[in-house]
């Protein structure tokens, strides 16, 4: 099962992508920008947040699943900083609101919501593990 | 990701190519802020070859649509590749945007 650790900064996104790329099953190409979408709206998240200001990592990686009879592409995150659900506790952003009523940001975890069939969340041992799965007869 | 711009006589045109990503929305920032400055009445965005969109990218973009508001310009947006046009989707961004199909009826609009 690949994986890769990367130190928790903005600048290692292209390092995620490549990653992503190099690993994503042939018959997931299709999935390719989506994936990078949900991991960049992820890291960015555990970049920003999750270590207050100290350096930390970061650590993702890929599996296909057969779960309840359907074959699934997951994407999985690590982090070990402070214990943090994003699907609980991110906002529901307001997306009917115009310009001007519009907050900015706030948009990462509805978006990674929107484009993935499932996604889980545990905290053990003091480490922060989201999973994200794209279903395969959809996408692939 | 590749930002261009060109001055026309009434407006200006943006051409965004690649990728607008936490790590490159900035530069969008930057020009399209610096294009607002010349006060055209409208700033047509080519998004042809944009390939990708994040949510830092929609931040950036809304972040320049308060802006142009500020300037009395309008911001026009063209040829969303179907990424784009799906996180356009997703956020709300289509209701809110001014959005053509074309180079030509953003010329026009």
């Amino acid at each position: 099962m690949p994986v890769l650790k990367v130190p928790a900064t903005i600048e290692n996104l292209v390092v995620v992508n490549k990653f992503i790329d190099k690993h994503l099953p042939n018959d997931c190409k299709a999935l390719q920008k989506k994936v990078q979408l949900v991991a960049e709206e992820l890291l960015v998240n555990v970049f920003m947040h999750a270590y207050l200001g100290s350096l930390g990592e970061a650590e993702i990686g890929c599996k296909n699943i057969f779960f309840d009879n359907q074959e699934y592409f997951c994407l999985w995150v690590n982090d070990t900083g402070k214990a943090f659900n994003p699907f609980l506790e991110a906002m529901t952003p307001n997306t009917s609101l115009d310009v001007e009523n519009r907050p900015i940001g706030g948009l990462g975890i509805h978006l990674i919501k929107s484009v993935v069939n499932h996604y889980a969340y545990s905290y053990t041992d003091g480490i922060n593990h989201i999973e994200l799965y794209f279903k395969k007869e959809n996408v692939c | 990701m590749e930002v261009l711009v060109s001055d026309k006589k009434d407006y200006s045109v943006i051409t965004l190519k690649g990728r607008m990503d936490a790590t490159t929305v900035a530069r969008f920032e930057e020009v399209c802020t610096a294009t607002l400055e010349k006060n055209f009445s409208k700033i047509i965005i080519n998004l042809e070859e944009l390939e990708y969109i994040s949510s830092a990218g929609l931040r950036g973009i809304l972040l320049m649509e308060k802006l142009s508001k500020k300037h009395n310009t309008m911001l026009v947006f063209y040829g969303l590749q179907h990424m784009v046009k799906e996180v356009f989707d997703i956020s709300g961004f289509t209701a809110i945007l001014k959005i053509c199909d074309t180079y030509d009826s953003a010329v026009k609009i």
